[in-house]
């Protein structure tokens, strides 16, 4: 061990003893006995929380662990239909009731029914006419609903399929496709209204995660803001942030692919209250690798 | 995203079905307090090294409240066997300070409410506003420093870190930290003794 090596050693055996409220050993190096004594002065400046501040933030913290508990239990709360269909017999039945009307409702669109229909209109009629009930207006009723019905259906997944290409703002994503493992990764994400109106990016900057390319676990995630932003038609702006590649609890990620996704909201003022709400998944992939041979190309 | 992992997380923590209310209020009763707990274990240690990374405790205590906040909602997502309560939040304090500096694009260290005040005719205030001066040269000081030896400082003296710990968490070697601690702190007394022979001088 060198000299320099034995004083570091020892200079951070004092320090401890220091914080610990102990003496340090006594030192006859005038040198290191001042820098000593100036890490006492250091830790002078050592300042406790103020209790009237950490009741507080207790307090608040606490409050706010119980609404997330609270949430959570809704949430994992099952529903009443949940709670129905946990019977099996009852799932049965549901199950059958569906398939049946769903058959019914398909047959009657392709017309099939038609002519017996007409048909049992007929035999309602001279039921009628022979003084029978009068027909209930169920029984002509259910299939215009399942109709209208099935085009909502249509109309939901036709809006759920459209709606990535009518949003009008797109989203990309520049991270070096390789890098070293425990160095800072670069992410830099572009947001380019495309449309002729303005809209409003909401929150800015917005959530981002890195997420192990392939599966859903997300290892870390960048807090949104809690500000807007206005993108004019054809203006752009770019959110950069700096991932040092720890997770949340704060240790190195394994090597392997990880991908950037991006969550916020976009709101067109011009057209109302037009908002879509954005999970933009895998906007960047990369390559975090276990040793230094790095390619420095961008995705 | 999150809140479903949470979610799915804390259903598996349970046990899975069978398990009844009073078992699941016992559970969401003892993560409260294990909440708890680390935040009177912690807090004191998170503020201080807030303190000496910012050298202004009303700024302090606004990053100290953002970083149980995050812990608070990623309570469910830490692994105590990855990483001890101190080193976990500690990291996250690391991560939100380093935030705040980059969002701010500012280094600022000492703000003027950290001045000393006007003397005022009170006995002992001209030890006091000399006391204060002192300490606002020591932050002044600790803000010229590498952001390491800043780091380092904050986790020693702050967080009161061992080596090994302070090591693992700014990916240096333990003979690093000591080697640097040292020059850090004598390289800081060389600045403070030349600036306090000039204010005397």
């Amino acid at each position: 061990m060198t000299r320099g090596d034995s004083i570091e050693s020892r200079f951070t055996e004092d320090i401890e003893r220091l914080l610990r409220g102990e003496q340090p050993v006594s030192v006859a190096d005038g040198d290191y006995r001042a820098t000593l004594d100036f890490a006492g002065q250091l830790m002078s400046l050592r300042e406790e929380p103020d209790p009237g501040f950490a009741d507080r933030l207790r307090q608040d913290l606490m409050v706010r662990f119980a609404e997330q508990d609270v949430a959570a239990s809704r949430s994992a709360q099952p529903s009443l239909l949940e709670r129905l269909l946990g019977s099996h017999a009852l799932r049965l039945a549901v199950v059958s009731t569906f398939v049946v009307l769903a058959a019914v409702g398909l047959v009657w669109r392709a017309g099939y029914l038609s002519p017996m229909m007409e048909q049992a209109g007929d035999a309602l009629t001279s039921t009628l006419d022979e003084g029978g009930a009068a027909p209930s207006a169920e029984m002509e009723e259910p299939a215009p609903e399942m109709a209208r019905l099935a085009e909502d259906n249509a109309e939901e997944e036709a809006a759920s399929v459209a709606l990535p290409s009518a949003l009008p703002v797109s989203v990309a994503g520049h991270v070096a496709a390789a890098n070293t493992w425990g160095q800072d990764i670069e992410i830099s994400i572009l947001f380019e209204n495309d449309g002729p109106e303005g809209v409003m990016l909401s929150p800015f900057p917005p959530a981002v995660f890195v997420r192990e390319a392939g599966t859903d676990r997300i290892v870390y995630g960048f807090d949104p803001g809690t500000s807007q932003l206005a993108l004019s038609s054809m203006e752009s702006t770019s959110y950069d942030i700096v991932w040092d590649q720890n997770d949340w609890s704060g240790t190195p990620v394994e090597p392997g692919r990880y991908e950037v996704d991006v969550d916020w909201t976009v709101a067109q003022p011009e057209k109302g209250a037009a908002v879509f709400a954005v999970n933009a998944r895998g906007i960047a992939a990369f390559e975090i690798l276990p040793d230094s041979s790095v390619t420095n190309t961008e995705e | 995203m999150l809140a479903q992992a949470m979610v799915a997380e804390e259903g598996h923590q349970a046990g899975g079905p069978g398990n009844g209310s009073g078992d699941s209020d016992d559970r969401l009763r003892r993560r409260r307090e294990a909440f708890a707990e680390m935040y009177d274990n912690q807090m004191p240690g998170i503020y201080r090294y807030l303190c000496y990374r910012v050298g202004n405790a009303s700024l302090a205590e606004d990053i100290t409240a953002d970083v149980f906040e995050k812990a608070l909602r990623h309570f469910d997502s830490y692994n105590r066997e990855k990483a001890k309560p101190s080193t976990w939040l500690t990291a996250i304090a690391r991560n939100t300070v380093t935030d705040y500096f980059r969002k701010s694009s500012r280094v600022e260290v000492v703000r003027e409410d950290d001045a000393p005040e006007e003397a005022s005719d009170s006995p002992g205030v001209e030890e006091q506003v000399a006391r204060l001066q002192e300490v606002r040269q020591l932050k002044l000081g600790l803000s010229t420093l590498p952001q390491l030896d800043q780091d380092i400082i904050s986790l020693k003296f702050g967080a009161e870190m061992n080596n090994r710990e302070i090591a693992r968490m700014l990916k240096v070697s333990e003979s690093n930290v000591g080697t640097r601690l040292y020059r850090a702190v004598r390289r800081l007394r060389d600045a403070f003794e030349g600036w306090d022979s000039d204010t005397r001088g």
